[in-house]
């Protein structure tokens, strides 16, 4: 199976390849974490063990980034099954079972996950003194001694050992789900519905209680800071699980009813890319729901940070800690929302030439494509302006009723999220732009 | 239940799709009853939308269908594991279709073991080149599908069903795509594997060439509404032409 495996990757590689990102990120994080832990033993062995041992900040983030990276390939791999269908279907035809094409599809993975890296692994010398002198200056010098990294042998081994072994179990994990979910019987998909809205449903009255309920006077002060925490802490979890649940339905919707204007409506290029955006809840489920939960968190240790008064007596220990538990799923995050991003621009060519077809000149396309990123920015900002709202007056309440001074302005969570949308816009249209030129390409050399 | 050379029962087999939400059913197949026996050279024509292909594919495991029962070498076809299917289709199903019969990705001669390597059985490299000598193949073994033509990717299809010893092969249009050279040449294959023992079911536009098989159904609304035991040109001309005409 491996070398069929070699030979389907160098077939498809020019898919595959679309998607190099997220191992190139994982990559770097790996290779940046392990340098640093055998670094450590050598350099300053003395502290391994104490009050000051450092290991920590490079073990945790590889820990939490492993995790985070077997948990993100299954987009990737989704839209590599979906661009390959017919030929995965052929592999089945002939007879090779589920467990099989999954072996298939792990060991293409594991060569780009081989490739990707390696190459992370590189920019990960290149860049490793550097953030580590950035992180040694934010945090100061007697929390992160001068040390001298270099190539570290095992760090190399580990780094590309680890990472392929990882992403070879996920894709052949996530493929057997997916191959799985296809054949489905209807029942079981009924009680998966039926599940994810009981889930919803009590995530739901739980948040609505944490909202309404903000009469915390009386407890002691000292307890004051630390129950606001706990309560964002809660409200972030139930809004993850929310958002993860219901994204791809209630985005969509919300688009299709504020887009209800004769305007956007019976324009062509703004009218096509509407229903382009609204039928398609998968990529919203891929493209937007990711980055949603990100700022979701990254918006809440805003708030704990900057809202809460004296949560900020100890930055360096804030900083650190949002590094090390939250910095490295969210680089992987980033990755594998590039790399799904790519893929999908890929996909688009059978649209591409259809509206073409139907008369949509090249910068009709363009137009329209700037219109369906426009809209996934903008369901992007929907939720994200109403999950702001909801964790920000759980705070700002809590604090009321306690008697605290808010610190934070909501004006600068607002902006922030308008910053976001825009950059997830350019983004976006970027890629959208260069799919349109790579088809105008293609087609140009099939007509010649 | 079959006796010793039934190879394929079909019982009231049904299909109905739903194209939009809140949409009426549509009816494919309409209880559609067949037995195949081994060795048996078995056609399938009728106009477009009679729903053909349709029972094909339920007949071959590609497509369950909404009801009835297929059962294959005594096997309920739509009972099996996934595993169970998948071994049946390496060692006694084989499937031909118009075109997209040869994975992209693989060299010939891989795409001609695959079934065996897959099951995990030895492959003999001398049998194939002696099967691509019979078919008369001529372009190489390392080529890729891509660069062959209609007429050699369908010899290489055929070899890999030879090289399984399948039992039973479900064609669908296989020689649509081919110039009428390749065509003959491909059938005159498909007959040979006929004399050797194999069932091959086929669904083919092409009245002469169904002609030449052993019999022949002809489909309309998803229902058998006639069938012919040696048939010829002339009754299945007739027989096309007066349900188009009706239809």
């Amino acid at each position: 199976m491996i070398r069929m495996g070699w030979l389907q990757f160098v077939h498809s590689w020019r898919v595959w390849v679309t998607a190099i990102f997220i191992f190139i990120m994982s990559g770097w994080l790996f290779g940046f974490c392990l340098t640093g832990i055998f670094t450590l033993q050598r350099e300053i062995p003395q502290l391994i063990n104490t009050s000051q041992d450092l290991t920590p900040l490079f073990s945790i983030p590889l820990v939490f980034g492993g995790i985070t990276l077997f948990l993100s390939l299954k987009g990737i791999i989704q839209a590599v099954l979906d661009e390959f269908k017919n030929e995965y279907q052929l592999w089945n035809i002939l007879g090779a079972n589920t467990a099989q094409i999954s072996r298939l599809v792990a060991v293409q993975i594991g060569i780009l996950t081989l490739i990707g890296t390696i190459m992370g692994f590189i920019l990960a010398q290149i860049s490793i003194g550097s953030v580590y002198g950035w992180l040694q200056f934010y945090i100061g010098e007697q929390v992160l001694p001068t040390i001298s990294f270099n190539f570290s042998f095992w760090g190399f081994i580990l780094t590309i050992g680890g990472e392929v072994l990882i992403c070879y179990l996920a894709g052949y994990q996530d493929t057997k789900r997916i191959l799985h979910a296809r054949v489905r019987s209807n029942i079981f998909r009924l009680i998966q519905n039926w599940t994810r809205n009981c889930v919803l449903f009590i995530v739901v009255v739980a948040l609505i209680k944490l909202y309404f309920f903000n009469n915390l006077s009386g407890l002691a002060v000292e307890s004051k800071e630390t129950i606001i925490a706990n309560r964002l802490f809660a409200a972030l979890f139930y809004l993850i699980i929310i958002q993860s649940l219901s994204g791809r339905f209630v985005l969509p919707f919300c688009l299709k009813w504020i887009t209800r204007i004769k305007l956007i409506q019976q324009n062509a290029k703004a009218g096509t890319g509407r229903w382009n955006v609204i039928t398609k809840p998968q990529k919203m489920m891929d493209t937007v729901i990711p980055i949603l939960i990100t700022q979701t968190i990254i918006v809440l240790l805003i708030e704990l940070f900057f809202g809460i008064p004296g949560a900020q007596s100890d930055p360096k220990n804030m900083i650190v800690s949002f590094i090390v538990y939250i910095g490295a799923p969210i680089c992987v995050v980033f990755g594998n929302i590039i790399s799904l991003a790519m893929l999908k621009g890929r996909q688009q060519r059978h649209n591409l030439t259809q509206l073409n077809l139907m008369g949509f000149t090249r910068t009709d396309l363009i137009l329209e494509r700037l219109f369906e990123s426009g809209y996934y920015a903008f369901s992007f900002w929907i939720g994200a302006m109403l999950t702001n709202i909801i964790s920000y007056s759980i705070m700002a309440m809590g604090m009321a009723s306690m008697r605290l001074e808010n610190e934070l302005n909501f004006s600068s969570i607002a902006v922030w999220s308008i910053l976001v949308t825009v950059v997830l816009w350019a983004f976006l249209a970027v890629i959208d732009l260069a799919s349109i030129h790579r088809w105008q390409r293609q087609n140009q050399l099939s007509r010649n | 239940m079959m006796n010793n050379s039934e190879i394929l029962t079909a019982n009231k087999i049904v299909k109905t799709i739903i194209r939009q939400a809140n949409a009426p059913e549509i009816k494919i197949l309409q209880g559609i009853n067949l037995t195949v026996h081994q060795g048996e050279f078995l056609s399938i024509l009728g106009p477009s939308g009679s729903g053909k292909t349709t029972l094909l594919r339920c007949l071959s495991g590609l497509m369950q269908p909404t009801s009835g029962q297929v059962h294959i070498l005594n096997q309920n076809l739509y009972q099996l594991s996934d595993r169970k299917l998948a071994q049946l289709r390496r060692k006694e199903i084989s499937y031909i279709f118009q075109s997209y019969n040869l994975l992209p990705a693989l060299p010939v001669y891989d795409n001609i073991v695959l079934p065996l390597r897959l099951g995990k059985q030895k492959v003999q490299p001398q049998k194939v080149s002696n099967l691509l000598e019979e078919l008369n193949f001529t372009a190489d073994l390392k080529q890729f599908p891509g660069r062959l033509s209609g007429g050699e990717q369908q010899k290489v299809a055929i070899a890999r069903a030879l090289m399984m010893d399948a039992q039973i092969i479900f064609a669908d249009e296989p020689t649509g795509a081919l110039d009428s050279i390749s065509r003959q040449l491909i059938f005159d294959q498909l007959k040979k594997l006929v004399d050797r023992g194999v069932c091959v079911i086929m669904v083919t536009h092409d009245i002469e060439l169904a002609s030449k098989t052993d019999r022949a159904l002809i489909l309309q609304d998803g229902q058998i509404i006639q069938e012919f035991m040696q048939p010829t040109e002339a009754e299945l001309l007739q027989a096309m032409t007066s349900k188009e005409g009706a239809s």
